[in-house]
């Protein structure tokens, strides 16, 4: 699941491609309607939690970081009340405990929940960076998402600067999908010039 | 459950360019420390 290191097989080339008409198709409808469908973006964000949770757990190992996936889930299914915070230290821990891909994992979950909570961006937009950060658990996948993020935002600001008084929003997953692109062609340039 | 259910799909530009920075100088941050690397080094 993690494609910077090389050994490319046809189920890691089939995956982006489905992550690419995934985000196309989530794109589409932000940019037409603000709205995303719940189940388009919690179905993807569940079935990668169970998977990285049981199956592909980060850093290849269930203890710890396998359980500091589930910790995250459970901080996701509570997060309307304040005992979310209990899971969520939980979490941090175990990922602390695991290795950098548990560590960004949990920390992207967080970060992404805590800004769903502060209405900076929208739940869907959540939803779909906490699946791209649990597909590809790599601090450059979050860097460059931040990054295609500050360009959406400041685009948004220089072509809007004659609107005073409102709130200036942009649609978030367009962007989140560049950035994914950006990443995964970085990869696999990365990845062919390893072989060299 | 809201983040769960939730549909929204767009964010606060201005909060985001704040926020996007400070996300960015902490992810540049741990990741110095977490590889002993210097930021004068990057």
């Amino acid at each position: 699941m993690h494609f910077a290191d090389g050994d490319w097989t046809t189920a890691q080339l089939i995956l982006p491609v489905l992550v690419g008409l995934w985000l196309a198709g989530l794109s589409y409808g932000d940019l037409r309607t603000r709205n995303i469908p719940a189940w388009a973006t919690t179905l993807p964000l569940a079935l990668m939690g169970l998977l990285r949770t049981a199956v592909v757990p980060p850093d290849g190992a269930i203890v710890p970081g396998g359980v500091a996936v589930g910790f995250a889930l459970l901080m996701i299914l509570l997060s309307d009340r304040p005992s979310a915070v209990y899971p969520a230290g939980v979490a941090a821990f175990c990922a602390g405990l695991s290795g950098p891909q548990a560590q960004v994992l949990v920390g992207s979950w967080i970060a992404a929940l805590v800004l769903v909570d502060l209405n900076i961006w929208g739940a869907s937009d959540g939803k779909v960076f906490a699946v791209l950060t649990a597909l590809y658990p790599d601090v450059r996948l979050v860097v460059t998402l931040i990054a295609t993020l500050l360009i959406g935002g400041a685009v948004t600001l220089l072509s809007q600067r004659h609107h005073t008084g409102e709130r200036r929003t942009f649609p978030a997953i367009p962007w989140l999908a560049v950035g994914t692109g950006l990443y995964l062609a970085s990869s696999c340039q990365l990845s062919v010039l390893s072989f060299q | 459950m809201h983040f769960l259910r939730g549909t929204q799909a767009e964010a606060d530009a201005g909060i985001v360019l704040i926020a996007g920075l400070v996300l960015l100088c902490l992810v540049v941050l741990v990741a110095c420390a977490a590889t002993g690397t210097s930021l004068g080094g990057l």
